[in-house]
């Protein structure tokens, strides 16, 4: 019987068909477009999503439930892909959340994007972003999931580069590309891996490529005798998970995505950490099977854990040296991920989940809130122009915004709020990180302090955003008459508030005080529950100490004296005074992480080309060398055929006329028609050896020194001529296959 | 019913191989060097059916690939004709004696 299930690969092919259809048909028609692209794509397939999710959650005791498709997909060889469904229920929780940011996002885009003459292909690419994250959460494959990374990747590249039409000159298309080439760094691995995994165990599918059998037999196996399989695989597969989490030293992407149109930024930073920890999760049993090569004796660490307990903490310190609003929550976001994956590290599944679905909706929310900050300082700088450069995002020309952008004030500040887990029992980001630092301290108390230290960063990063936007007076022309009426805006954001605020009760911690009745909703979804169950007081509390802290301090430096104009950045001050303005540029320039990258991967390109040319133009001087040695050789014969031979003949020639002369003076004298005989005897000699030499001897010189010639001077490969081309080739695969032939296959 | 032996067909695709590759080497004109190039590709697609049936009686894929290979022949020709228009469009001339800029 048919189940809801069955159809759930409906959910990525209705923006997949928004996508096609909008690129292919509705271009110039942007009314159509736009309806397509929100009804078709995003309207199905949220509904869809939810009533998956609602399935699940009925059905939670038999996930996940896989579903085959097709029997065979594809063939490799003698092997037949089969391809199918898989729910479980990371899958059906991030397919809802993305479903509904998806959503929102085409909404507001709807809106914002009215008079933009980019609308159809934002759309269109929009979609196909989304159908790649729904077609990785669906389909029960690990090709499939690459795939959906490509595609997102493509899509991801496409919308940045939208988002720098026009600014070309700048060069900033340059950011849009490194988005594009890191996550070319993340595909690498995740295919490498996938390689492996594959020649492991013949299956690429979820269930036996993670399944026991499998994994039994990469505990085994080794690469050559000195690597453990199993081991190699789980870092190529961390490395996945780096790039697309924007972990570090991978973690400067990030920031750039947000130069897409519209609220494309938001989906993007949704798509790519949901990706990211999905392989995370659905990988568990590799990491599991191979925890010894993964872990770090030194530490005691696991691998995954110091990944994200580094970027957690330097990310949350780039973010607050950031002047640009968006490049602070995206690297606030990328230090969240960095928690969760650490507390993942740790093996606290359920944590890590929930604290990637509080994420995404507050980071969602932050975004759509600095957008409106940035549409009404638009506003306000087509109020007041001046020459001046200006830049709707920079924060050091905000200031004041309280007063004319009351509703953005509310929503970016519950959303830096829930970011950092304030005030408790509230917001879903108390929950969620309470909830983390609770198995972390359970686990490795060093851990707890470290993450609860970027916490209270990450808390201080997001008030002082929150001040140095809303508080005090305005720092510019633009800010004073800063104004933004969006309607659909401010009911959507509402909207996430809501989530983001209600989210927290889904995953109520077990013997929580006064709350012990309520079930946890999270943890009887999963399936799992996480190690440490008692209520500790230690560990929450000192969570809310640190992050009070930072809401303290960023109420100090920011609030307490806001800003004026021109002033620089207290934070900056202060840390020069403290002789550390080197950290502060490390963080403004998120720790120089570009510039690594840059110069061991692009520089290390450019010199193997430039030792290959090297070597290149040696061999050319080689053959030019064979060439002017085979010109001197002809010319030597040439000079062999005038000087020496003819000389020899007309030697011969000369000594034969003097030889006939002596015969006639004898014939004069004494013998007569003897030595008339002899005389003739000897000129025809002469002549005949003219007639040898002219006919015989010089045309077969000439023809040797031609031949050298032509050996040494028309062998210029280079002629530019297609054709000669084309002949060297076809010649080369004649010896070629001579060769092959008679070598190896000896025929 | 007389079958003809698959050596025939290899004769004939050989032969139409030679020819194609001797329009693409020695012809001026930028389009017969297309034909030689299509003549090649369909020499190898009569092998390919040809061996098809010999090698595989009741299987297809001798065929599928060949299907694909017509394909592939009719889109490399379009390419190529739109490549030779544009030269046309640029240079005058498609007589590959006078597209020689690459020369050093």
């Amino acid at each position: 019987m048919p189940t809801l299930f069955d159809f759930a690969w409906l959910i990525p092919l209705f923006p997949l068909l928004a996508f096609v259809a909008i690129s292919l048909f509705a271009h110039p028609n942007r009314t159509l477009s736009e309806q397509l692209a929100i009804y078709l794509g995003a309207v199905i397939s949220f509904v869809l999503a939810f009533l998956v999710l609602l399935s699940a959650v009925v059905v939670s005791g038999e996930l996940p439930i896989e579903i085959p498709l097709l029997d065979r997909w594809f063939s490799l060889g003698l092997n037949r892909e089969p391809i199918g469904i898989s729910i479980d229920p990371v899958g059906a929780a991030l397919l809802l959340t993305l479903a509904l940011i998806y959503l929102i996002i085409s909404i507001y885009s709807k809106e914002a994007l009215r008079d933009d003459a980019r609308f159809s292909r934002f759309f269109a690419l929009l979609s196909l972003l989304a159908a790649g994250a729904f077609a990785m959460l669906v389909f029960d494959n690990l090709l499939v999931l690459l795939i959906a990374w490509e595609i997102m990747d493509v899509c991801i590249y496409l919308l940045t580069g939208l988002g720098h039409e026009g600014r070309e000159e700048e060069g900033g298309s340059n950011g849009s590309l490194k988005t594009f080439l890191i996550a070319q760094v993340g595909n690498l691995c995740l295919l490498l891996g996938l390689a492996l995994l594959y020649a492991q165990g013949s299956s690429l599918a979820y269930g036996e490529a993670f399944g026991a059998a499998n994994m039994e037999a990469l505990r085994q196996s080794t690469l050559s005798g000195d690597f453990p399989t199993g081991g190699v695989i789980a870092w190529l597969f961390l490395g996945a998970v780096i790039a697309r989490c924007a972990q570090v030293p991978l973690h400067t992407w990030l920031p750039e995505a947000n130069e897409a149109p519209a609220g494309a930024g938001a989906l993007i930073h949704a798509t790519a950490i949901a990706s990211g920890a999905f392989l995370l999760m659905r990988a568990l049993p590799v990491f599991d099977a191979t925890a010894a090569s993964l872990s770090i004796p030194s530490l005691g660490l696991s691998g995954i854990t110091l990944v994200g307990t580094l970027t957690a903490v330097l990310t949350s310190l780039a973010a607050l040296a950031q002047r640009d609003i968006r490049h602070a929550v995206s690297l606030s976001a990328a230090s969240q991920a960095g928690t969760a994956i650490a507390a993942l590290g740790i093996g606290a599944q359920v944590a890590a989940l929930f604290h990637i679905l509080t994420t995404l909706s507050s980071i969602t929310l932050l975004l759509l809130a600095a957008e409106w900050v940035a549409r009404g300082m638009a506003r306000g700088r087509q109020e007041a122009p001046s020459d001046e450069p200006f830049d709707a995002h920079d924060m050091a020309a905000m200031g004041g915004l309280y007063d004319r952008l009351p509703a953005a004030f509310w929503t970016f500040f519950i959303g830096g709020l829930a970011l950092s887990g304030l005030p408790p029992l509230l917001v879903s980001g108390f929950w969620s990180k309470d909830a983390l630092l609770a198995q972390v301290w359970a686990s490795n108390p060093t851990l707890f302090w470290i993450l609860a230290c970027s916490g209270g960063l990450t808390t201080f990063g997001a008030m002082r955003q929150v001040s140095l936007v809303f508080v005090g007076a305005p720092r510019s022309q633009a800010a004073s008459r800063a104004a933004a009426h969006i309607p659909t805006l401010a009911t959507l954001l509402i909207l996430l508030c809501i989530l983001v605020m209600g989210l927290g009760w889904i995953g109520i911690p077990a013997h929580f005080p006064a709350l012990e009745g309520l079930p946890n909703l999270l943890e009887s979804f999963l399936g799992a529950q996480d190690t440490a169950r008692d209520f500790l007081w230690d560990s929450r509390m000192l969570g809310l100490a640190f992050s009070t802290l930072g809401l303290i301090a960023a109420f100090v430096f920011y609030a307490w004296a806001p800003l004026r104009a021109g002033e620089p950045d207290r934070l900056e001050q202060a840390m020069r005074r403290m002789w550390l303005g080197w950290l502060y540029q490390l963080m403004r320039n998120r720790f120089y992480a570009d510039a690594l990258v840059g110069s061991i991967l692009a520089r290390g390109a450019v010199l193997l080309a430039g030792g290959l040319a090297a070597i290149e133009n040696g061999l050319n001087l080689l053959t030019d060398g064979l060439a002017f040695l085979a010109q001197r050789v002809c010319t030597g014969g040439q000079w062999l055929d005038v000087h020496v031979l003819s000389e020899l003949t007309h030697l011969a020639g000369r000594a034969g006329e003097r030889l006939s002369h002596a015969g006639n003076l004898f014939e004069q004298h004494l013998l007569g028609q003897l030595s008339g005989l002899a005389h003739g005897g000897t000129l025809a000699l002469a002549r005949l050896g003219d007639l040898f030499e002219r006919a015989v001897l010089a045309p077969a010189v000439d023809g040797a020194g031609r031949l050298v010639r032509v050996a040494g001077l028309g062998f210029r490969p280079r002629t530019g001529r297609v054709q000669n081309y084309l002949l060297l080739a076809c010649a080369a695969v004649a010896v070629l296959a001579a060769v092959f032939l008679f070598l190896f296959l000896q025929v | 019913m007389t079958t003809v032996h698959p050596s025939w067909f290899l004769a004939l695709a050989a032969t139409l191989f030679c020819i194609g590759l001797y329009g693409a080497l020695a012809r001026r004109s930028a389009v017969a060097v297309l034909m030689g190039i299509f003549l090649m590709l369909d020499a190898v697609i009569l092998n390919l059916v040809a061996f098809g049936r010999a090698l595989e009686a009741a299987g297809m894929g001798g065929q599928v690939l060949a299907v694909l290979l017509i394909l592939v022949a009719a889109a490399e020709t379009a390419l190529g004709l739109a490549l030779v228009a544009t030269l046309w469009q640029r240079y005058s001339t498609t007589s590959l004696d006078d597209l020689n800029s690459l020369k050093e």
